[in-house]
């Protein structure tokens, strides 16, 4: 009896518990269901193409002679010719899709924000297509490698920091060949993307490691043949401070060490993230001379190089310079937005985000000297899920090429592989196109773009190129006119410190970080 | 007990009765719980190489660990946090605990009541941590409060960004998972044994101690074991809310994704385990958590 009492009850909770665990089962099941991305819509579209033919017709005349025995032998042999259409440059653009028929493709990487706008943008300019697009980040990438599960996608998104690891390392990832992209042409494709080294003059070595080692298979003998990662956009990371306590232009804030000035201990944050950090602090201690010259790379610090980063940074951390460490884009911008810090390093579009919630911000024009400006490029990766994809797979990879996805891009601050192509001028237009790239001003005095009494150095930080009206006309630059922060696109190349790489010894980077964090 | 033949077997057919309703669990704890913990430590004995591993057996990885001065910092600092988180639960959460099981009439009112603390819970977990920037903060509603009664002149830096922020913000989160064992344990408590302590002349609070704390010790102990291992493992608070705060996950998290070690974020994954494994076998010796159960 004694035995049985809590035998039974033992058996009662069993149960219960059983039948608790499958109704929490089915109805997670079908939570889950309703929470999944939706199956995507068959849809029937009909979509003309019309082709220019020439026709030739090639006809042999017989003269007739009167003879007893005509013979008459006409050959007619119509030829037809093609007109043979050159995708990707003027004015042919962009091909027309592989397939009309409702085509599904997956992509791994950010799901929210910019890239699935311009995933958005894609499915209404062809609405057979439906752009699958999921979260995977870096440890699910390495994951899905090392298990052969990356054929579970057809591109992933990528970026200089990865496809090393991805490609060299973990194995999984294979290259595609360039030329099935008809937009990958010399006179669409920025000089520094082209050839990077022949653009940074300043550390070529820096630009080979940084631009073409991650890119191509076979690194320079591979360029433009089979890329790892599909070379999309670029840009130069910087400083991001408030000027309501930093009183000073963009063109006064050129170094990193802005952000360890004892003006503004307690109130200076840098990232959370440690191959970074490291990457922006050996830029400015090498190119400022206080360590080096380095033994391999600015972009890629041996460990004794690394432990003098990090005594060098534990020394600013002791003395109370930082505030926080931000592990992303929203946590850094809500710090800005708080006030809780005035000066840290940034991403594109930390500022634009500050702006769009009313506090003034810019980006520091960072010297050479001091470290310069930290870049990286970001691109897609192919998996070859389905062979009979392929052909949408490229034709959305180009479409990423286009002057359309440029001027999306160029109001967010990036800048793509295209950007000096005759497409992404004229899906600019002038104004914009001159104020990204060639650091002219707006048309319209920055007053119009930000009313209300403030002086300029506010008014000009609180300036969103994604709300001013853009003219497609070629205008006159106003004197009173927003200038972009961040200088022309010729002066940020000139001034790249270091490219964001895979490091060789990410382990001493991550013990050094850790290091730091203790201290 | 009844000793008979007909008695034996429907001892030896409830035995399997209780292992068939044990089976399916079993199977899942197994598959999905202990299968990756053994993967993770057999990898943390294998060779490095990036993005992979070496198979074999090397103990590097734990010497790295165990020698390096900053992580047995982090070690300590962790174990000290988690402490201090549960510590800080019990205290706020066992006054609670003790008005819902022992000062509540009626069963519905406790169950509403512990639901409503169930609600905070209906917020993913990393909203309701970034949901606390613009409270803590220097502009934040606290250091507003705070100035506005004259306790401080100016904001203070002191709640955000500190040891202080994430302690406050893990006990807040996890207080909950004290409460419920230490409400069931004095549900489970017969309510006349006061009345007879008293009657036997034992003074309120010798009978609270010998009585009403002795009997909820189990879930006492139930309950710091939840607080400290889930405090152990959480990894996004600190990140968030601690500046320059780290704990050991973050570190496991750092291995993996910034320099694809697998084998040394394995070996810190597996003494995180091992130390957590530790303390709870501690407080398994306080008291007898089987009397939850029985």
């Amino acid at each position: 009896m004694t035995e049985e009492k809590p035998r039974r009850d033992f058996l009662k909770i069993g149960s219960a518990a059983v039948i608790a665990g499958i109704i929490a089962g089915v109805g997670g099941y079908y939570a889950g269901g309703a929470g999944a991305p939706a199956v995507p819509v068959t849809k029937t579209v009909t979509q003309t193409e019309t082709e220019t033919v020439t026709q030739t017709a090639t006809k042999t005349v017989v003269t007739q002679t009167p003879t007893k025995t005509p013979t008459v032998t006409p050959t007619v042999t119509p030829t037809v010719t093609p007109e043979v259409i050159t995708y990707g440059v003027y004015p042919n653009y962009q091909q027309p899709p592989p397939t009309t028929e409702p085509t599904l493709i997956k992509r791994a990487g950010i799901s929210m924000g910019w890239p699935l706008e311009t995933d958005t943008m894609f499915e209404r300019n062809w609405s057979n297509y439906t752009i699958d697009a999921w979260t995977v980040d870096i440890g699910s990438l390495v994951g899905a490698g090392i298990t052969g599960k990356s054929y579970e996608f057809d591109i992933y998104d990528d970026h200089s920091g990865l496809a090393g690891l991805l490609f060299d390392m973990v194995g999984g990832y294979k290259g595609f060949d360039i030329k099935n992209l008809p937009r990958w042409r010399e006179e669409n494709i920025a000089p520094v993307v082209w050839d990077p080294p022949s653009v940074l003059t300043q550390d070529p070595l820096m630009a080979e490691k940084g631009y073409i080692e991650p890119a191509w298979v076979g690194g320079r003998e591979g360029m433009h043949k089979t890329a790892k990662c599909l070379w999309r956009f670029y840009n130069s990371d910087s400083v991001c401070y408030n000027p309501e306590f930093i009183e000073r232009p963009p063109s006064e804030v050129n170094s990193w060490a802005e952000i360890l000035n004892r003006e503004w201990k307690g109130k200076a944050s840098i990232q959370d993230i440690d191959v970074i950090v490291i990457a922006e602090w050996a830029a400015y201690l090498f190119r400022s001379g206080q360590i080096g010259p380095p033994e391999i790379c600015v972009n890629d610090p041996t460990p004794t190089e690394i432990n003098q980063i990090i005594d060098f940074l534990i020394d600013h951390k002791k003395a109370g310079q930082f505030k926080a460490f931000w592990p992303d884009l929203g946590f850094a911008s809500s710090l800005h937005i708080l006030r809780e810090i005035v000066i840290s390093d940034a991403w594109q579009p930390a500022v634009y985000f500050g702006r769009e919630a009313g506090v003034p911000h810019y980006y520091g024009e960072l010297d050479f000297s001091e470290g310069g400006y930290r870049c990286w490029y970001w691109g897609s990766g192919v998996t070859f899920r389905e062979e009979k994809l392929m052909p949408s797979v490229y034709f959305l990879l180009d479409w990423k090429l286009s002057g359309e996805h440029q001027a999306f891009q160029t109001t967010l601050g990036y800048t793509d592989a295209t950007y000096t192509s005759r497409e992404s001028k004229e899906f600019c237009g002038p104004e914009l196109y001159d104020w990204s790239f060639n650091g002219k001003k707006t048309y319209k005095p920055t007053e119009e773009a930000v009313p209300g009494e403030m002086p300029a150095l506010i008014r000009n930080a609180l300036f969103l190129p994604e709300t001013y009206t853009w003219s497609k006309e070629k205008g006159t630059p106003d004197p009173e006119g927003n200038l972009r922060d961040g200088e022309d696109i010729k002066t940020r190349d000139s001034k790249t410190g270091t490219i964001q790489v895979f490091a060789t010894y990410g382990t001493e980077i991550t013990e050094g970080w850790k290091r730091f964090k203790a201290s | 007990m009844s000793t008979s033949k007909s008695g034996r077997r429907s001892l030896s057919a409830g035995k399997r009765l209780d292992w068939i309703l044990l089976a399916p669990g079993l199977a899942w704890f197994s598959i999905f719980l202990l299968a990756p913990v053994g993967f993770i430590i057999v990898i943390s004995f294998f060779g490095f190489t990036p993005g992979g591993y070496i198979p074999g057996f090397t103990l590097e990885h734990y010497a790295r660990v165990i020698t390096d001065p900053s992580s047995q910092t982090l070690l300590l600092f962790s174990v000290r946090l988690s402490l201090t988180v549960t510590a800080l639960s019990l205290l706020i959460g066992y006054p609670v605990a003790y008005f819902i099981g022992m000062k509540m009439k009626g069963m519905v009112k406790k169950t509403l009541f512990l639901l409503l603390f169930l609600t905070p819970f209906w917020v993913e977990y990393s909203t309701r941590t970034v949901a606390w920037l613009p409270v803590l903060g220097q502009g934040g509603i606290l250091n507003r409060v705070l100035m506005g009664v004259g306790i401080i002149s100016e904001p203070s830096a002191l709640f955000l960004f500190s040891e202080f922020s994430v302690t406050m913000v893990m006990v807040l989160g996890y207080f909950l998972f004290m409460i419920f064992p230490i409400v069931f344990a004095m549900l489970e408590m017969d309510p006349t044994l006061l009345e007879q302590a008293e009657v036997l002349g034992a003074s309120r609070w010798k009978a609270f101690y010998h009585v009403t704390f002795k009997v909820s010790l189990p879930g006492v102990v139930v309950g710091c074991i939840f607080v400290f291992v889930i405090s152990m493992a959480d990894f996004a608070t600190p990140r968030v809310l601690g500046g320059a705060v780290m704990t050991m996950p973050q570190v496991v998290v750092m291995q993996t994704t910034s320099a694809a070690n697998f084998p040394l974020a394995s070996a810190y994954a597996t003494i995180l385990v091992v130390v957590t494994m530790v303390v709870v076998m501690l407080l398994l010796r306080v008291a007898d958590v089987r009397r939850l159960i029985y």
